[in-house]
Formats: structure tokens, C-alpha cells, sequence
């Protein structure tokens, strides 16, 4: 195996260092391959020829319905040594009386008659039930505003309405309506005699007179 | 008919009555340098075996329409090519579409594995730097380097311009130096 020149030269060029590479063979092969060789590709080129034997489509039918009726009774050759005998019993006399046998008894589904009875009965006290709510529901009548009761108190809107309330305010004396208002923090609660007394002392004190007090008020206003 | 050209070995195939001996010849004749051809790209002489057989089986199918209008040595040489690369395609999808790096570490792996195999030696080395190669500019390099093919025949074989099959193998060339040089 030898490199030729023109080629080493040219690998000198573009790289010294493969040309220094000896030119050796690496791989091997086994010993007579390139004698065998032809006579493996001849014989396979033959196979490829794919030739048939004379005659072989005029008998393949046949061949083939033959092949298929001998396996489909062909059996594996222990089937032989086995006897056919029947290993099963039956009780004696089994098959004379089979055809006077008494015929199976019907059964009634008693069982599940009384089931959907009791299952109407359940259905009927629940939808009853669902009436009775529902009637309840829809006869309900709302409060109207007369009945209703003003919150925190006992006095309805309808006793409001049929109240005098002028006729009522005029029948308070001064006492009670003083005490109903110190009662309930809206003036101090002090005796209204004394009040008035001392008002009017100071009122003294400062000469403020009436007809001034009058005239402040309507300046105020 | 041994010494036979081989527009006589074709006109010898195309008669029926010579047509197996004439095939046998044409084996005889190219058999090593396809199969050297073929075991440079797919690395194990089993697979080797197997393509140079098909290709054999593929050019006995197709040599009655072969034109004489190419060199049947570059034909062969053309069904070899097909066959190997074929070959490592079947193999990568086998492997679930192995990836190129992928690829060339089992075939690396396939050269460590030879009986022979000595990782010191520089043609050991170049055969592992070969296989870092696209499948391409590895078989341009081989056809080059092993087979001293010249680039117009190279060209007829890979349907490829012999401009472009030169700076393949210059750039082959150079990633297989600085292989050998960093390993």
C-alpha cells in the first residue's frame, strides 16, 4: 500500500503534518474475504432473479387447500396416548327423567310490589308535606303599616294617626311639660319658680326692661 | 475474458450466456477498492460486508441500463457512496436520530474497539480525526487520500464541481491537522 506522489505532494502543500503520517492500512478483514466475496454476491444476485420451480403456480392452489385442511386436523401427537372417555357423572337415571322432570316453579316478584307500595306511601306524605308548606307560604299576609309598632316603644302608627296631638300639647301644664323635657335632658333640671324669680331679679339688677327684652328678641329674629 | 476491458465485460453482461461470468469478473476487479472505499465510512467489516454486497446486488439490477458514457468504475464507486451513506442513515435512525457529534463518537468508539487499535500510533489517530469530519468533506478526504481519486473523476462520482470538491478536502485537511495536533 503505497500513497502516490502527486498526492502526497499535494498534501504537503496544505498540511505537513498528515503527509508525515505513514500510509499504512489500519483496518483488517478476515482471511479469504476477497475470494468469498463473488461467490456471496454471485449467489445472492441469483436469489435475485427470484425464480420458481416448473409448474409451481399450476399446483400452488392445491398445495396451499391441502396445507390448510391437514393443519386444521392435525392435532400434537399427545392427543393420541389421551382416551375420549367422559370423566363427568350425572346421578343415575339422570337422562330418562330429564323430559319428565316437573318444570321449574315461576316466582312471583312479591318482594318488590310491596317495595313501590311503600314507596307511594313515602311519595305521597312528602308531596302532602309540600302542600301544607306551600299553602302556609303563599296565605301568608304581610303587616300593613297601621299594625306595625314604632320600634322601642308599645304605641302603634295607627294610635299616632287617631291622636289629637294639639289638643293633647294644650292640655299639659307648664309643670308637665317642663318636667317632660328635664325628664329627658333637653333643659337643666331645675325648679321652674326659682328660675323665674331669679331671671327676673337680674333682669332687675341689669334694668333691662320688658319692651327691651321684646325688642332684642325681634332684633335676634 | 479476465483481461477484458470493461466495455467488454459490459458487452459480455448484456449476452445471457456470459452474463454471470462477466459480473463475477467486474467484482473481482473492483471488489477491494469498494470495499476499502466502504469500510473507510462505515468503520466495522460486518457492516462493510453487508453494503458492498448490496451495492454488487444494486449494480447487477441496473447494469443493463448503464451508459457507457461514464467510467463503470465511477459508477460502482457512485453506488458504493450511496450505499454506505444510506447505511449511516439507517443507522442514525435506529439510534433515535442520533446527532452528528453523536454519530462520530460511535463510530470513533467502533475504531477504538478494533483489535489493532493503538491510540499512540499517527494513523490510528488520523482514523479517529476522519471521523470528526461531515460525512461530506469524509468522504472527499477518503476518496483523495486512500483512493487517489482525481477531482474530475470525484466530481462524476459525487456530482460535485471540482472547485468545490478541492476546498473540501483543504478544509478536511486542515480540521484533520488540528485533530492529530490537540489529541
Amino acid at each position: 500500500m503505497q500513497q502516490q506522489t502527486h498526492i502526497q505532494q499535494e498534501l504537503t502543500i496544505i498540511s505537513n503534518t498528515i503527509a508525515q503520517i505513514p500510509f499504512v492500512p489500519t483496518y483488517t478483514i478476515p482471511d479469504n474475504y476477497f475470494t468469498q466475496l463473488p461467490l456471496w454476491v454471485m449467489a445472492k444476485t441469483n436469489a435475485a432473479n427470484y425464480a420458481v420451480p416448473n409448474s409451481y403456480f399450476n399446483d400452488l392452489a392445491k398445495n396451499i387447500i391441502n396445507k390448510i385442511n391437514n393443519e386444521a386436523d392435525e392435532l400434537p401427537e399427545i392427543f393420541n396416548a389421551i382416551s375420549k372417555e367422559n370423566v363427568y357423572q350425572t346421578p343415575t337415571n339422570y337422562f330418562n327423567t330429564l323430559s319428565t322432570a316437573p318444570a321449574a316453579p315461576v316466582f312471583e316478584i312479591t318482594k318488590s310490589k310491596k317495595l313501590k307500595t311503600w314507596y307511594y306511601l313515602a311519595a305521597a306524605c312528602i308531596t302532602g308535606i309540600m302542600a301544607f308548606v306551600a299553602f302556609q307560604f303563599l296565605n301568608q299576609k304581610p303587616a300593613t303599616n297601621n299594625e306595625r309598632v314604632i320600634a322601642g316603644t308599645n304605641v302603634s302608627y295607627q294610635q299616632i294617626q287617631n291622636m289629637n296631638v294639639d289638643a293633647a300639647i294644650d292640655s299639659l301644664s307648664t309643670q308637665e311639660v317642663n318636667n317632660y323635657l328635664c325628664d329627658n335632658g333637653l333643659i337643666a333640671c331645675t325648679d321652674s319658680k326659682e328660675t323665674e324669680e331669679k331671671l327676673q331679679q337680674e333682669m332687675e339688677q341689669l334694668e333691662i326692661t320688658e319692651s327691651d327684652l321684646n325688642e332684642f328678641i325681634d332684633a335676634s329674629n | 475474458m479476465q483481461q477484458a476491458t470493461d466495455t467488454e465485460l459490459l458487452t459480455h453482461f448484456n449476452n445471457d450466456a456470459t452474463k454471470e461470468k462477466a459480473f463475477e469478473i467486474i467484482i473481482k476487479k473492483y471488489q477491494e477498492k469498494l470495499y476499502w472505499h466502504i469500510r473507510r465510512l462505515v468503520i466495522e467489516h460486518a457492516d462493510a460486508d453487508d453494503v458492498i454486497q448490496n451495492t454488487f446486488i444494486k449494480a447487477w439490477k441496473g447494469l443493463a441500463n448503464f451508459r457507457a458514457d461514464s467510467q463503470l468504475y465511477t459508477w460502482l464507486y457512485r453506488i458504493a457512496t450511496n450505499e454506505s451513506l444510506t447505511f449511516l442513515e439507517n443507522k442514525k435512525k435506529k439510534n433515535n436520530n442520533l446527532s452528528f457529534d453523536l454519530m462520530s463518537e460511535q463510530l470513533s468508539n467502533q475504531i477504538k474497539a478494533s483489535s489493532d487499535f493503538d491510540g499512540k500510533k499517527l494513523e490510528w489517530k488520523l482514523q479517529l480525526a476522519i471521523q470528526q469530519l461531515p460525512e461530506k468533506q469524509r468522504v472527499v478526504f477518503n476518496m483523495r487520500y486512500f483512493d487517489a481519486m482525481p477531482y474530475e473523476e470525484m466530481s462524476t462520482v459525487l456530482a460535485t464541481s471540482v472547485g468545490a470538491l478541492k476546498a473540501s478536502y483543504h478544509h478536511a485537511a486542515k480540521k484533520i491537522e488540528e485533530f492529530i495536533l490537540h489529541h
